[in-house]
């Protein structure tokens, strides 16, 4: 092992009755196996006892670390500090109670989760009495779910919206609907079929991203969808609000707000392709806006369309439509996206299928310029 | 709910269990815990329900309480356990010699026991060794680390019972000779204040030392650490030992999605000091491999290491000459009152360290009350949270 060099770990600070978080900065040594969480504990140790972080199994099993090194959601403890550059910046997750420093209130999250009606652990089957010879696929086994709240933290719906079930619920729910177990997989799908339940996703994919465990709750959405768009008809199950029993407020929310939906780094191309498809949206709008004005002009007679149509040749103008067109494409190209994936059709190719969009955006961009220029001369 | 309070310091399995026991009897019960519960040790053990099997012929009384527990636990708390059983896998000939002894010992020590041809073992377990002799199959088992101990303090809380965590004890407060409460730092809101109790139980583990020594008392707790290390992958779906005498790297528990390759022993002064040390983690690796050949081609997921609260001689060596039972102390034997201190034992045997605990601190505080933890089925995890 190499000697151990020094990383200034920047930690968001907050306690009960602070008017403001802050944040402290403290040096740590590191070696190349060095990991958050020991960094953490380190500080804890010899620099500041009042430091509060969670941790238990320190080994990616039981998801109590969780928390935001230089803005993703990670789990502290299979999180090297090496090369990461000389600050790293280390925060609590997000879009929950802050209890102080890095300590999230975990209520709020188990109270939804509790209500997708899954087994917290596999229905068991003994092995000392079936004895399968090819039992090892059948026999029992923890859910692969951390519960660590990672996905609900990076997720811009959950951002903006406190009532949404939130990714690691649904996932929870598609298990069910996925093998019941003995419960009422209706119950679940009528659960999720509300306002704040699958429809609202927006298919960032962030949740998949972040996932310790490849649980992928974007798809589990994308499937509950598509089960409840194409599937049998559900029985009518009991009305599905979308209710978080009442908690006693534990600290500041810390919910992301709308900044999360305008703000894709450190994240994935689900999330750019989120992000994107909203920017180019609101540019159709303000663009159609613009339209109607230009359209008004016709009504003031041909000399002021001719002086238009002079001022539609002008460089800076055509390169207003290429972005118009780079807008128009991307926004279309990405909606037939956002439709197979939403729907559940092809939710695991969800990344494939951005880059595929940008190419054939890029490509019919190239034509449409092309074209466009050839034109004006 | 009689009127007397009890405090315990510490929220790993043992103080967890306590809490819950004590409370079932009607005792008023506040648990401290410096950081966040299960932090300590608790969090980072092996995840393996122990059927006793390891420890039948070097260490029956562990032994026994382990298989004891196993089923009370397996009665109790529905749902946290895998019920995978265990192989002990016999790989030479030194293994064979062995068996006769290990059978003998799980006899002794009422642990069930079938016998597998090596290819019926192979037929249940395709990745382990092909050169092996011969297993036997306990029923051993897969749990939460975390998830076990937050149902005693879920059950706790919802019964009564008051946990702090992130409540620092920085002191006792005595009446003379008798230890009255507890001084705390809630690290939260940064305020020091104390909680008065007619008793306080130490239950800090590796640190009992630590806080015994607040009370003017010594406890003989030798922290000893062992690393662990989880690869990706589940190659087996039960948890795999070796049949030999208690060793390095002979105990592979498959858990979710990994798998975790356990233990080394060594003896340290301060449990808030622990090292992975390089060689170890190497020492996991080839150890597993020899009982699962696949494993030595795993990517790893993590390494860590974990201070066993061994009870025993500081001159001890390694902490494998150390029996896994537990003692309770009666800190009145050297003249301080009202101070019961709980060390050693494993996760699988905290219901029944806290029952012994609670035992004695009803019998101190003047209460009949018998122990429920016996039959009470404790709450999920998650209303440790709601």
């Amino acid at each position: 092992m190499s000697s151990p060099s020094t990383v200034q770990l920047r930690v968001f600070r907050y306690k009960p009755g602070d008017p403001a978080p802050h944040y402290d900065t403290f040096a740590v040594p590191v070696t190349p196996r060095t990991t958050v969480l020991e960094a953490l504990q380190a500080i804890r140790r010899d620099q500041d006892p009042s430091l509060m972080l969670r941790h238990s199994c320190h080994h990616a099993s039981c998801g109590t670390c969780g928390l935001r090194v230089d803005g993703q959601e990670v789990l502290a403890c299979v999180t090297p500090l090496a090369d990461r550059g000389p600050v790293v910046t280390v925060e609590p997750l997000q879009n929950a109670p802050l209890l102080g420093d890095l300590v999230v209130d975990m209520g709020p999250f188990y109270a939804v989760f509790t209500q997708a009606g899954m087994p917290l652990v596999r229905s068991t089957e003994a092995t000392a009495a079936s004895r399968p010879a090819a039992g090892i696929e059948r026999l029992t086994r923890f859910e692969n779910c951390l519960e660590c709240g990672l996905c609900v933290s990076t997720c811009p719906v959950a951002a903006t919206d406190p009532l949404y079930l939130g990714p690691a619920a649904m996932a929870a729910a598609w298990r069910v609907v996925q093998e019941p177990r003995g419960q009422n997989p209706a119950r679940a799908l009528a659960w999720v079929d509300q306002e704040h339940g699958c429809w609202r996703c927006h298919l960032a994919f962030e949740c998949s991203t972040v996932c310790p465990n490849d649980v992928q709750p974007g798809q589990a959405i994308a499937a509950l969808r598509q089960r409840l768009a194409l599937g049998e008809p559900a029985p009518p199950g009991p009305a599905a609000a979308a209710t978080r029993p009442a908690l006693a407020p534990t600290g500041p929310a810390r919910r992301v707000g709308l900044r999360a939906w305008l703000d894709p780094r450190g994240r994935d191309v689900g999330y750019w392709a989120f992000v994107l498809h909203r920017l180019t949206g609101l540019a159709l709008v303000v663009y159609l806006l613009l339209h109607l004005w230009v359209l008004r002009l016709l009504a003031r007679g041909p000399a002021a369309w001719d002086e238009f149509i002079a001022l539609a040749r002008s460089p800076l103008f055509l390169a207003l439509d290429g972005l118009l067109l780079f807008g128009v494409l991307f926004h279309g190209l990405n909606g037939v996206r956002v439709a197979l994936v939403g729907l559940g059709a092809a939710a695991r190719r969800q990344r494939g299928l951005f880059w595929a969009v940008l190419l054939l955006t890029l490509l019919l961009l190239a034509a449409g310029v092309a074209a466009l220029v050839a034109a004006v001369h | 709910m009689s009127a007397y309070h009890v405090v315990i310091i510490g929220g790993g399995a043992t103080g967890a269990a306590l809490a819950h026991d004590l409370t079932l009897r009607g005792v008023q019960v506040t648990l401290v815990e410096r950081g966040e519960v299960t932090s300590g040790t608790t969090g980072r053990h092996h995840g393996l329900l122990h059927s006793g099997a390891r420890y039948a012929v070097k260490d029956p009384e562990s032994a026994r309480e382990c298989i004891q527990e196993n089923q009370i636990l397996r009665r109790i708390a529905p749902g946290s356990f895998e019920l995978n059983d265990g192989l002990f896998v016999a790989l030479t000939d030194e293994d064979l010699a062995y068996y006769d002894d290990f059978m003998e010992g799980c006899a002794n020590t009422g642990i069930p026991t079938r016998t597998l041809s090596r290819d019926e073992a192979l037929r249940l377990e395709p990745n382990l060794n092909p050169d092996l002799k011969l297993a036997v199959q306990v029923p051993d088992g897969t749990m939460d680390a975390m998830r076990l101990p937050l149902r005693f303090l879920a059950t706790a809380k919802h019964n009564g019972a008051r946990v702090h965590p992130f409540h620092q004890v920085t002191g006792l407060v005595f009446q003379g000779r008798t230890v009255a409460g507890v001084q705390v730092r809630d690290h939260r809101r940064g305020r020091d204040f104390t909680i008065a109790a007619d008793l306080v139980v130490n239950a800090a583990g590796p640190w009992a030392e630590h806080v015994a020594r607040m009370a003017g008392v010594d406890v003989p707790v030798v922290p000893s650490p062992g690393v662990l290390v989880a690869v990706r992958g589940r190659w087996t779906n039960m948890v795999i030992n070796r049949l030999h005498r208690a060793g390095d790297g002979d105990i592979v528990v498959p858990q979710r999605t990994l798998s975790v390759i356990g233990t080394s022993s060594w003896v340290v002064d301060d449990p808030d000091h622990l090292d992975v040390p390089e060689e170890h983690i190497r020492l996991m690796y080839e150890k597993g491999a020899e009982m699962i050949p696949a494993l030595a081609r795993a990517p790893m997921r993590a390494a860590w290491a974990a201070a066993r609260p061994l009870v025993g001689s500081r001159q001890a060596q390694s902490g494998r000459e150390l029996s896994r039972t537990f003692k309770v102390f009666d800190h009145a034997a050297e003249g301080v009152e009202g101070f019961v201190t709980i060390v050693g034992g494993k996760a699988t045997t905290a219901r029944i360290m806290a029952e012994v605990t609670a035992d004695l601190v009803v019998r101190k505080l003047g209460l009949d009350a018998p122990c429920r933890t016996r039959e009470v089925v404790l709450l999920p995890h998650t209303a440790y949270y709601t």
